[in-house]
């Protein structure tokens, strides 16, 4: 569970079954840890002069630099801090699951056993990401973000851990300058969430702050 | 579980400690919900040749409307600037950055300004904004952040510090100019007692932020 002062992170499963009923359902607190530091890499920035970066570790388990300012003097420049809305087919980053149920350790860095994209046995069909609205009450203020996995194959397929990778990624001179993909939650479902072919499983992290 | 808190010092004339106060960072306001949602949204990856705006989320700017903060941003002309929440201001820059205030205005989700800011310079009711010192310490199960800024009194009397605050800019610019330079809220704290800086003393004011490490 992230308490980072008044923010809390959860994560939602659904299977929703061939005649779309919601047939699981488990809302679960999330663990993080690159979150952390990409946070003090953002508030780190100036805001308009200088170059700075923090340390990631990326999905290798390798130190990675991930840059939240950048300023060039000469040539096209810009990028992203912690991109997440990966498109449908993209396994790389975004919302991902995991077949793996090693507990989850808040150096996780990342699935340990991913599943891949795709619609054959033993896989699952990643669709593009659905983000929410900011929603503002008296005491919270809220955002969600979603993904569904669609098991177009012909064999159940057992998901145990869920994960959402970031990837910051500079250009710099019309060339790629930085491009680092990292975890910054990774979640277990101890008893595995078995989808069966035609079913889709929908995972959901909400990101949440409360006084 | 990560951690916050606020630590307050206060120092008289002569440099010499007079309170030290610690107390848990508790509000983390919408506008901190607002860019992450705007930063996650982003999807990266952006051909080489493509510039300009590719993501980005409405914030509440500090008086109270909202703009844009751009938060995948390729600048197309000679050189390139890009920040998304950047929060070390500079010496004298009371804008952004860690500020302080007079208000006791009850903390709500939406506040997007400190109630009454006490401005930066050396005049009444004012405080000296001094640089920003940002720190992270690597010990065993856990990274430090400690961002730190002084506030120095020289207006000739008393003034009393009861609310806190961390703003941030978005800022980005390219050979064609500045294309986007806004600053709004994402921390909102009053202090559990107001502080008292004396004519000629200071207060240091630093929010450490622990992240367990496994």
């Amino acid at each position: 569970m992230i308490a980072m002062v008044n923010l809390k992170v959860y994560l939602e499963i659904k299977v929703i079954d061939k005649k779309g009923k919601v047939r699981f359902y488990r809302r679960k607190n999330s663990a993080v840890y690159n979150l952390g530091k990409i946070l003090y890499g953002i508030l780190l920035a100036i805001g308009g002069g200088t170059n700075t970066n923090v340390k990631v570790k990326d999905y290798s388990g390798a130190e990675a630099t991930v840059y939240t300012e950048r300023k060039i003097i000469a040539g096209h420049a810009g990028g992203t801090v912690m991109a997440g809305n990966a498109s449908e087919g993209d396994d790389t980053y975004g919302i991902m699951v995991g077949s793996d149920n090693t507990p989850v350790s808040d150096d996780d860095y990342c699935l340990k056993s991913k599943i891949a994209h795709g619609d054959g046995d033993n896989l699952l069909h990643y669709s593009s990401h659905t983000f929410e609205d900011v929603e503002v009450g008296t005491s919270y203020a809220r955002f969600r973000m979603s993904r569904s996995f669609t098991n177009n194959g012909s064999v159940n397929v057992t998901v145990y851990e869920f994960g959402l990778g970031v990837w910051n990624y500079w250009k710099h001179h019309d060339a790629v300058y930085n491009d680092v993909k990292f975890l910054v939650c990774r979640d277990v479902e101890s008893g595995g969430v078995t989808v069966n072919p035609s079913e889709t499983l929908v995972v959901l992290y909400t990101f949440e702050v409360t006084l | 579980m990560i951690k916050a808190y606020w630590e307050i010092e206060v120092y008289d004339k002569n440099g010499k400690l007079i309170s030290k106060h610690r107390q848990p960072c508790r509000s983390l306001l919408a506008n901190f919900i607002r860019i992450l949602r705007g930063m996650l949204l982003a999807k990266g990856g952006t051909a080489l040749t493509s510039y300009g705006v590719k993501a980005s989320c409405s914030v509440k700017k500090y008086d109270g409307t909202e703009d844009t903060a751009y938060t995948e941003w390729y600048g197309s002309l000679s050189y390139g600037i890009f920040t998304c929440a950047g929060s070390k201001s500079a010496d004298n820059d009371d804008s952004y950055g860690i500020m302080v205030g007079s208000g006791t205005k009850t903390v709500e989700i939406d506040d997007y300004s400190l109630e009454s800011k006490i401005s930066h310079g050396t005049g009444s009711g004012q405080l000296d904004y001094d640089t920003h010192t940002i720190n992270k310490y690597e010990e065993a199960g856990q990274v430090k952040i400690e961002i730190q800024r002084t506030f120095r009194n020289v207006s000739g009397a008393t003034i009393t510090v009861k609310e806190v605050g961390l703003g941030v800019r978005n800022y980005c610019e390219d050979g064609d100019g500045v294309k986007k330079d806004l600053k709004f809220l994402i921390v909102r704290d009053l202090l559990d007692t107001p502080r008292d800086v004396l004519d000629g003393g200071s207060l240091t004011v630093k929010i450490t932020i622990i992240v367990p490490t496994g």
